[in-house]
């Protein structure tokens, strides 16, 4: 029996008479970690560049014809052309912009989805198919001869002329390239608040959960930079996509009117209107002027809606600052009409409200951030002021919140007078006139309000039609009319018990009837908003109706079923919380009357949550997927 | 020269200070690309390379040229080759993802033993070669050699699949083993084996290109062979592209004909088309006449199969069938390619001899655009057909031949008799003679049955039938693997070197650079190993590497129809990348070697 000699010339090491067996195996091993390629065939593949040219692309032969000469003239900008004839759905753009780009694990910046064309498969059936004269199929042949047709869309970042990633932006990590039109996002800049997320209709950024912001693509920016062509373009074996400059519509008002008029203009099937944003992508099919591909297709992802983001440090936040205000609000009414009567108001009824505000306030402000993959960068949130109304949001609730701190200092240092030094409070006196609580109290209301109005308009301004003026004014207005009562019902109770000054308790009381009625009816319009179809819905893109559809997912059965809890046990402790108010029976009343805050607050969260998690948005068309196991399902339901 | 499309000379705009807006920072430099030498073009750090080096993927028969991104001796990222011919600079993702699967969580690292409580449980290699010999030498023993069998794969190199046969067969005293791609082209095999004397498909991907008709018939290179139907695409004739598929896939979407026929009435449409070319006068006469025999009792035979009715009865009308018989009578340069659709079907070989036929009458074969051209899927399914020694003898020899044995044995300088003398058992045979009995260890390479061949649940209670199973495998937890009494753990592409013979009949090159996870080794190297525990090393004391073996298969094809003595080693294949062996029909004469440098 003979051993089998090391091969390799770079193995020399001789296999021992004795031990033969232990060698072979241990030289083998070896060999398989020696790596070959290098010495054995690079010397010719270098020699294959020289370095004269070694920077030199070698791949530029094949896109060289794929990208315009020049850059972009005045009113004009890259944009992607796609030549759908040419996508056979081979995804190798996908991967390579994963890969040249040296992306996150499942991170690419292009995604394909796939249409279908021509009657659902189920309809198809021999006597259709037997009934069919099928004349010369062409291109574009839409169900003459009974056949389902597939189109593959391949899509990445449209280079809007008007981001709405970028006017949401609060931090002003996005800038549009004056020459090339790209839509760049400055990864050090973003505070992680995803509301781009929201704002691009295309699902473009995308969030990584390990950097804590978004990324997208920006058209190979580099890459464009030297003449290359982006990656997706380098790699499409078919030559699909290539660089082309176009003219901005925004050059001229009559050509943006035009483009922003039409309300029914999509880039592709289930896309958003173009008119939002202005995508600059252009679909090219042949033999199809009407752009039938668009209007007849449809996405094989169609009506698989799945539940999104809960996004609760926001739920949480709305809530919090609606209530805060809504308190505000309606004790400086009371107070207004309390002063107005003659009365004399003890301090500690304003302190007590104002402090109550402010601590729902500020709480719902310190969760907010939990929502931010980047919180330390956040102090840059005055950047967006000029577009974006989360910007708007976070500078206006600073301030409301400032107001109220201000008004509970002035109110509390003439309490503290003997404990604070003389120059304290010599200056205070000095400086500091005695309707100033009061005027801050009121100023803090327009502030406020304003504050609130933003907060609405962040996700009005999105064009989700679930999340449209009318239904988002509606359930966040309705929470600041009946947590707002509530809320200043439960201090006006505790600064009763606190201050010498009697609260007729028929006020309370009335406060609390009323704080009831309005939650029964925010409930009744927020059924009737997420359940029952309403013909005032102006619902053209049947999107709202899939909302409804997607709130009967099991996910959501139990948010549903403890909203409605919520809602009557807080009701029961409002009945509570009055009558022991009525009977005089001490902390008892506050006490009760508070927690029936606190529980008609996490109705009112979990509202805000199946505000977020039932949202339905077009998007651009996606695969097929697998139905989510059930235990993927309760996944979701728990994570809410 | 590179020319900056980003800037224009009039526009200066204004940018808020770095302070309030970072545009620069760690997170933007993470996603930086540098100007990367040797022609990359812009390359992300990831990527960045020393030297590159091109090697064929390992995925599909397609076989693309891949450039791999060497950083300290070892792939660090690949992009497509600018230069091989086969695939343009382009890729599909599963190239451009070929390096991943190395990385998979479940490769195999140390040989994995059964234990008497039925647990895997890592053993030395040595332990592992020394019960491989053992357990199979007793079922040898005990049963005869033909109790012992080898199912063998189209994804390991050439050199690797006939040493595997050799030992096997030569050493083991095996008589039967069989491929996994029994399961996919079986079918085209034999239909080129009974229409042309010898099998491989007889083309090149030029030919996508210079045809003026194209016909695929089940086949959808759009999704399946995404670079052949780039090939498709750089067609500048213009072509004609029939499409015979029930189903508007993406490559029937792209067709000027699509003849979307009931399932299973191929082989009848075939010979009504077939019919409908010879009554329309499309045959050429003089081909038929010098290179064709029985060409009468096939035109008898498709007499019966009329043009309207078959249309009607495979759910196509009329009209359409007598337009796609004139196109591909009037064609100049008209291919025919099949794929899976044809192949895996219960008259495969009949549906793939009536498209060779079509080829044949119209004289559309041995001229540029031309052909009947099965598709292949596996990356070395090719070389399988070839190099396995499964069913044939090395080289696309007949085991029952005396003539062949004897020169085998005389190449391979081993003794006459240790060449068996009958063919082997196929796949099936092989899996029913487990449910017999007549086979009781068996030897299970790059393949997972369980996975793959039908009726799962037969299958498998057949394998735990098995008194000794052995998987060698990349990864530890196939479906097969769950019944083996023994896993000896494989290198992988990327891992080894050796050669692949892709579609059109390319040899191309595979590179070692990537180190093995743990204790696995290359298919070659475990045979070695085994030939030697088994003590039949003497016998193969020439395959030494990979590059020995190359010289050996040479020296088997000479003067075959699949002669590639040609080429000189495998740098000569990684210098011109475009080294092909040229396939001849029976009877037309020279076997020659094709080369030229792209």
């Amino acid at each position: 029996m003979s051993t089998i000699s090391p091969s390799t010339s770079s193995t020399h090491r001789a296999t021992s008479a004795g031990d033969a067996e232990f060698d072979l195996m241990e030289i083998l091993l070896q060999q398989q970690q020696q790596m070959t390629a290098v010495e054995h065939f690079s010397e010719f593949h270098d020699r294959h560049h020289p370095t004269a040219d070694q920077f030199s692309p070698d791949q530029k032969r094949y896109y060289e014809k794929l990208l315009p000469a020049t850059a972009p003239g005045p009113n004009q900008q890259f944009a992607f052309h796609v030549d759908l004839d040419a996508c056979s759905g081979c995804k190798s753009c996908v991967v390579a912009c994963h890969t040249l780009n040296g992306l996150e694990e499942h991170e690419s910046w292009r995604r394909v989805g796939t249409v279908n064309l021509g009657p659902a498969l189920d309809q198809m059936t021999d006597s259709v198919r037997e009934s069919s004269t099928a004349p010369a199929p062409n291109y574009l042949v839409l169900d003459d001869d009974g056949l389902a047709m597939v189109q593959h869309v391949t899509t990445a970042c449209h280079h809007c002329e008007d981001p709405g990633c970028l006017n949401g932006c609060p931090v002003a990590a996005y800038s549009k390239d004056p020459v090339t039109g790209i839509v760049r996002h400055h990864d050090d800049q973003c505070i992680g608040c995803k509301y781009c997320t929201m704002m691009c209709p295309y699902e473009v950024p995308q969030y990584s959960k390990r950097l804590g912001i978004v990324r997208k693509c920006d058209m190979c920016h580099n890459r464009l930079a030297v003449g290359e062509a982006p990656a997706c373009v380098q790699s499409c074996p078919n030559e699909a996509i290539k660089i082309e400059i176009v003219d901005r519509v925004t050059a001229n008002t009559e050509s943006e009117s035009l483009a922003r008029g039409n309300a029914n203009r999509r880039i592709a099937p289930g896309a958003a209107p173009s008119s939002i944003t202005l995508p600059t992508t252009r679909y090219i099919k042949e033999n199809d002027a009407e752009g039938r591909w668009v209007s007849d297709a449809i996405p094989q992802d169609a009506g698989q809606d799945e539940p999104a983001e809960s996004h609760w440090p926001l739920a949480a936040l709305l809530v919090a600052t609606q209530c805060s205000v809504g308190m505000v609000i309606v004790s400086a009414m009371l107070s207004l009409a309390w002063l107005a009567t003659g009365s004399v108001l003890s301090p500690t009824i304003p302190l007590t409200v104002l402090t109550t505000a402010f601590l729902i306030a500020v709480a719902g402000l310190n969760l907010a951030p939990l929502h931010l993959g980047q919180p330390l960068r956040m102090w840059r949130v005055f950047l967006g002021l000029r577009t974006s109304w989360l910007s708007r949001e976070a500078v206006i609730l600073g301030k409301y919140v400032g107001a109220i701190a201000a008004a509970i200092g002035i109110l509390v240092i003439p309490m503290l007078r003997e404990w604070l030094p003389q120059m304290v409070t010599d200056t205070f006196d000095d400086w500091v006139p005695g309707w100033a609580a009061m005027a801050l109290l009121l100023g803090s209301i327009p502030l406020g309000l304003a504050g609130l109005y933003s907060s609405a308009m962040i996700y009005i301004a999105t064009h989700r039609p679930a999340w449209n003026f009318r239904r988002t004014m509606q359930l966040f207005g309705g929470t600041v009319l009946c947590t707002g009562t509530c809320a200043a019902a439960a201090a006006l109770s505790l600064a009763s018990c606190l201050s010498a000054t009697l609260i007729p308790k028929t006020l309370i009381v009335a406060m609390c009837i009323l704080s009831s009625l309005l939650l029964a009816g925010k409930y009744w319009i927020e059924q009737r908003l997420m359940f029952h179809p309403t013909a005032s819905d102006d619902d053209d893109t049947g999107l709202i109706q899939r909302t409804r559809a997607l709130l009967t997912h099991e996910s959501f059965r139990s948010p549903i079923a403890l909203r409605r809890l919520a809602m009557l046990f807080a009701v029961a402790l409002m009945v509570g919380g009055s009558i022991a108010c009525a009977i005089g029976a001490a902390l008892i009343g506050p006490i009760v009357l508070m927690a029936a805050t606190i529980v008609m607050l996490l109705g009112e969260f979990l509202e805000r949550v199946l505000y977020f998690q039932s949202v339905v948005y077009a998007r651009m068309p996606g695969v097929l997927r697998p139905r989510p196991t059930s235990s993927q399902t309760e996944a979701m339901g728990t994570s809410a | 020269m590179s020319t900056d499309l980003t800037r224009r000379e009039d526009t200066t705009a204004f940018q808020l200070p770095q302070i309030l807006q970072a545009r620069d920072g760690k997170m933007t430099r993470s996603l930086l690309l540098h100007p990367g030498e040797h022609g990359l073009g812009m390359t992300h750090a990831s990527m960045s390379a020393d030297t590159t080096t091109t090697a064929t993927c390992g995925f599909c028969s397609t076989g693309c040229g891949l450039r791999l991104h060497i950083r300290d001796e070892q792939a660090v990222g690949l992009t497509p080759e600018t230069h091989y011919p086969v695939n343009l600079g382009m890729a599909c993702p599963k190239g451009w993802e070929a390096l991943r699967v190395l990385e998979a969580e479940n490769r195999a690292t140390r040989p994995l033993l059964r234990d008497d409580n039925g647990t895997m449980r890592p053993v030395e290699w040595h332990d592992a070669l020394e019960t491989f010999c053992q357990r199979f030498r007793a079922v040898s023993e005990e049963h005869g050699p033909d109790s012992i069998a080898f199912i063998s794969t189209g994804q390991i190199a050439c050199e690797e699949m006939a040493l595997l046969g050799a030992i096997a067969k030569f050493g083991m005293g095996m008589v039967h083993g069989d491929g996994n791609t029994r399961q996919c082209m079986a079918t085209a095999v034999t239909a080129y084996k009974q229409s042309f004397g010898f099998d491989a498909p007889p083309y090149t991907y030029d030919d996508f290109e210079q045809s003026d008709v194209l016909v695929f018939v089940g086949a959808n290179p759009c999704i399946a062979h995404p670079i052949m139907w780039e090939r498709v695409l750089k067609n500048k004739q213009q072509p004609e592209i029939i499409v015979v598929d029930p189903r508007r896939t993406e490559t029937a979407m792209a067709a000027t004909e699509h003849l979307g026929l009931r399932p299973k009435s191929d082989l009848p449409l075939l010979y009504a088309i077939t019919h409908g070319l010879i009554r329309r006068g499309h045959v050429d006469e003089s081909f038929v006449q010098q290179h064709t025999d029985g060409f009468a009792a096939m035109r008898d035979h498709v007499a019966t199969f009329d043009v309207d009715e078959t249309a009607r009865d495979s759910g196509i009308d009329p009209r359409q069938l007598h337009r796609v018989i004139d196109k591909i009578g009037r064609g100049s340069a008209v291919s025919l390619w099949w794929t899976m659709g044809v192949n895996q079907s219960y008259e495969g070989t009949r549906v793939a001899q009536a498209i060779i036929n079509i080829a044949l009458i119209t004289g559309n074969i041995g001229r540029p655009g031309t052909g009947a051209n099965s598709i292949t899927g596996q990356c070395n399914a090719m070389g399988s057909r070839l190099w396995s020694n499964t069913t044939n003898l090395l080289g696309h020899r007949r085991f029952e031949s005396a003539e062949d044995r004897q020169q085998v044995a005389d190449i391979l300088g081993i003794p006459v008799e240790r060449i068996p003398d009958r063919p082997s058992w196929s796949y099936d045979k092989i899996i029913d003679g487990i449910e017999t009995g007549e086979i009781r260890g068996l030897w299970v390479i790059a393949t997972n049955p369980v996975h793959s061949w039908i009726q799962k649940n037969r299958l498998e209670g057949l394998l735990d039938k098995l008194e000794f199973l052995v998987v060698q495998d990349m990864y530890h937890d196939t479906d097969t693997a769950a019944h083996a009494d023994l896993l000896l753990p494989a290198a992988g592409w990327g891992e080894k070197e050796g050669t692949f013979i892709n579609s059109e009949r390319r040899y191309g090159l595979l590179k070692r650079v990537r180190s093995a996870p743990g204790q696995a080794l290359a298919d070659f190297q475990i045979l070695r190993a085994i030939a030697h525990y088994w003590g039949c090393g003497d016998l193969f004391q020439s395959w030494t590497d990979p590059s020995a073996a190359f010289q050996i298969l040479k020296k088997l094809s000479a003067g075959r129809p699949c002669d590639m003595t040609g080429i000189d080693d495998y740098p000569h294949i990684d210098r011109a990348q475009d080294l092909k062996v040229r396939q001849c029909l029976a009877g037309c004469g020279t076997d020659t070697f094709q080369q030229s440098i792209a």
